[in-house]
């Protein structure tokens, strides 16, 4: 629907990128009104426990997180210790 | 009676620096089968024959070196040891393990373990070779850094596959943090194993071997490193690429990056580059620029200091030049990082690691990479543990901006939070105890508190004395409370990462935990979850295998029986971590580190001021709490922490109440 979609900048760090079909680190969806990180992850093609960490536009947020249009995402692995 | 037992080499060595004796002892397949190796070596070993009491840097420490039935086999993750001594940091049990190449090279130089007691009247080291131990001269090695020191050794032997345990210049002088490090980029870091080897005047043991002990089962053992390095890559892809340095923008994004001494959990930058595109996005730079790093981390919730450190930023800058990994493993997460005209950095001592991006970067308000970079080369040259002395300079930065160190006592340098010139200085005075600055800071944060009174002990980041690593327990509370009860003070590497565990448990579900908690919470269940991991991780460190090797539980348990013929259960392995853990704790209590040291800096329990955890501490009351819950699951005594009888009738430990209360033989 004209007027509804939101177009989302993502950035999948690291190994992520290799879940995408053609292997881009950096990529935009366009998803539905009202759609939630949750529902970005899913139409990435990026498994969800692949995901360690998202960040909108600089911040953590949770994954019930609703978007909005021209947003930076940013998926991390999870990754400890060292 | 030969060892029945396989994976083994049934032999362990003594060598006694005052006397010079190199001796030989076979523990037989009991011993074997009930400490395994590594940290279950090093705590038999400390607990018989280390006396209460004795000084840590005094010739009646021992340091143990400890491979176990896993070391060097031919599958991802085997390229391991620990080392072990009473820690003159903590005054109590010390252990550390590394990577590399030297603990395969040692097993199969035809030993299991190798004892070194009492000290040289002058600089020695260690050559084994193919199942022969002589101590040779090191006086033309006492003072080098541990790069020159290697090759020496090497060329003396005309060997370059020669793997060299060594302590550099920081060992040497005995600072309290120095490590053991080995092929020049794998530390035993923590604890000052590093210092325990200098007072011994001992500065390395070099090994060469050609014969690894015969398992049981070798075609299992190649088929599951087969699987690792095909199904299961999959699993180590993330590590591999960015190394453990790619997490540290997540981190701060958590509020678990530390920074300031531990104040803060995000760093925010000066100047930071956009998240997308090349050019810098007016809109996303901080206003920081004119800001000090304090008053830019009070104000600004943001992470562009953190950005320009992570292993994101090392990649896309191409200041990361190559990767490198351990002993059979094809992981490579170790980093290799460019030289530049700034800064001059050896590549063979690698790259920086989230510990020393965090603890040398962020902590001391440092957001420069090179910079980092090259710190990283010479605490590597110098041998001395990134996490202690980061945490001990940023204590310092904050002491000084505060007042609490008088100018005087400076020395003439301006250690202000993200000054790189002082804060590169300050570490060359450390590993040499160069100056009154040098000299204090090299015995860590919390005794050169005690210089300064109450105020600057309480921002001392420490629990038994020795400093938190870059993981915050305001962030993760199972992990603060394992800082507490951990037998080597606050160490990451026997410890529990709530944020691995709040969608799923998968790990654990061999271990009956199936029920994913919050990062925060302390129920006596998240308990449960932190003693289950704790003692895991001590069998991990005791088989001893890497544990960023995503291997099952039940897989290890497969590994296991391949390399050394037993019909083993993951019970019986999870026992030997609970025995390890419960044998460390009764060798502390023996040095009186009793529960009253079981408990976090006041910083940890103090909210934050600001970023994405404003308003949040640790709840002491609730982490007390679950300390007793922690002590009754582990069958101890719920309020001190006393191992029960029954617990040391469960673990076969009853032989250590013949060594109660104390100790007072020397030998």
């Amino acid at each position: 629907m004209e007027g509804s979609s939101l177009v989302i900048h993502v950035r999948a760090q690291g190994h992520l990128k290799q879940f995408r079909p053609d292997k881009q680190e950096r990529f935009s969806l366009e998803l539905p009104a009202e759609a939630t990180v949750r529902l970005l992850i899913e139409a990435s093609g990026i498994p969800w426990d692949e995901v360690g960490l998202v960040a909108v536009n600089g911040r953590q947020v949770e994954e019930s997180q609703v978007l909005a249009s021209g947003d930076d995402v940013m998926l991390m692995a999870p990754m400890e210790g060292g | 009676m030969p060892l029945e037992t396989k994976g083994y080499h049934g032999k362990i060595a003594r060598v006694n620096l005052t006397t010079g004796a190199i001796t030989m002892e076979e523990p037989g397949d009991e011993f074997y089968r009930t400490y395994v190796g590594g940290h279950g070596f090093i705590s038999y070993f400390l607990f018989r024959e280390v006396p209460a009491g004795c000084d840590p840097l005094g010739p009646q420490n021992k340091l143990v070196f400890a491979t176990g039935a896993l070391t060097g086999l031919p599958f991802a993750g085997s390229g391991r040891h620990a080392i072990g001594a009473k820690s003159p940091l903590t005054g109590g049990y010390g252990a550390g393990e590394a990577g590399g190449f030297w603990g395969n090279e040692f097993k199969r130089a035809g030993f299991d373990a190798l004892i070194v007691e009492g000290a040289s009247a002058k600089p020695v080291y260690i050559w084994i070779k193919d199942g022969e131990i002589a101590i040779r001269d090191a006086a033309h090695l006492w003072g080098l850094e541990c790069k020159p020191a290697e090759q020496a050794v090497r060329d003396e032997h005309n060997d370059q596959r020669i793997r060299f345990a060594q302590i550099g210049p920081a060992g040497e002088n005995k600072v309290l943090y120095a490590t053991i490090s080995n092929d020049l980029n794998e530390f035993v870091g923590r604890g000052g194993m590093g210092a325990v080897m200098g007072s011994k005047n001992l500065k390395g043991v070099a090994c060469r071997g050609t014969k690894l002990p015969d398992v049981a089962d070798m075609k299992t053992i190649l088929e599951m490193n087969k699987w690792m390095a095909t199904d299961g890559k999959k699993l180590y892809a993330g590590l591999g690429e960015l190394g453990t340095a790619g997490g540290t923008l997540g981190s701060s994004m958590q509020g678990n990056l530390p920074t300031l001494n531990f104040r803060f959990g995000h760093f925010p930058g000066r100047g930071l580059p956009a998240m997308h595109g090349d050019a810098p996005d007016q809109d996303r730079v901080d206003a920081t620029e004119t800001l000090s790093p304090t008053e830019a981390c009070l104000t600004a919730d943001t992470h562009g200091g953190a950005e320009k450190i992570t292993g994101q930023t090392m990649k896309d800058t191409g200041f990361l030049i190559g990767t490198e990994g351990c002993f059979a493993c094809g992981v490579k997460c170790k980093r290799v990082v460019a030289s530049s005209d700034r800064y001059r950095v050896d590549p063979d001592y690698g790259g920086p690691e989230y510990e020393t991006i965090g603890m040398m970067g962020s902590n001391c308000g440092v957001d420069d990479l090179e910079a980092v970079g090259y710190a990283n080369m010479r605490l590597g040259a110098l041998g001395m543990d990134s996490v202690s002395c980061g945490a001990t300079i940023g204590w310092a930065m904050e002491c000084a901006e505060k007042g609490l160190i008088p100018q005087e006592d400076l020395d003439g340098l301006d250690l202000r939070f993200g000054n790189v010139e002082a804060w590169l200085e300050v570490i060359e005075r450390i590993a040499y105890r160069k100056g009154p600055i040098g000299n204090l800071l090299a015995d860590g944060s919390y005794r050169a508190g005690q210089k300064y009174g109450p105020e600057a002990v309480a921002l001392a980041p420490v629990v038994k004395k020795q400093e938190h690593p870059a993981h915050e327990p305001r962030v993760k509370h199972g992990l603060g409370l394992g800082y507490m009860v951990s037998p080597t003070g606050a160490d990451h590497m026997h410890n529990f990462h709530d944020t691995g565990y709040t969608k799923r448990t998968t790990p654990l579900h061999p271990l009956g935990i199936t029920k994913p908690l919050p990062a925060n919470d302390l129920s006596p269940e998240k308990a449960r979850m932190v003693a289950y991991t704790v003692n895991w991780r001590h069998f991990q460190n005791s088989a001893i295998y890497c544990m960023f090797l995503p291997w099952t539980m039940e897989q290890v348990t497969d590994l296991v029986s391949a390399a050394t013929g037993w019909k083993t259960s993951l019970f019986e392995l999870i026992k030997v971590g609970e025995r390890v853990n419960t044998l460390s704790r009764l060798f502390n209590l023996r040095e009186g580190l009793t529960h009253e040291t079981d408990k976090l800096s006041k910083r940890f329990l103090t909210a934050f001021e600001s970023g994405p955890l404003k308003g949040v501490g640790v709840p002491e009351d609730k982490v007390m709490e679950a300390r007793r819950a922690y002590y009754a699951l582990n069958g101890w005594d719920p309020e001190t922490g006393v191992p029960t009888d029954g617990k040391l009738y469960d673990l076969d430990l009853t032989w250590t109440k013949r060594y109660e209360p104390s100790l007072s033989s020397a030998d």
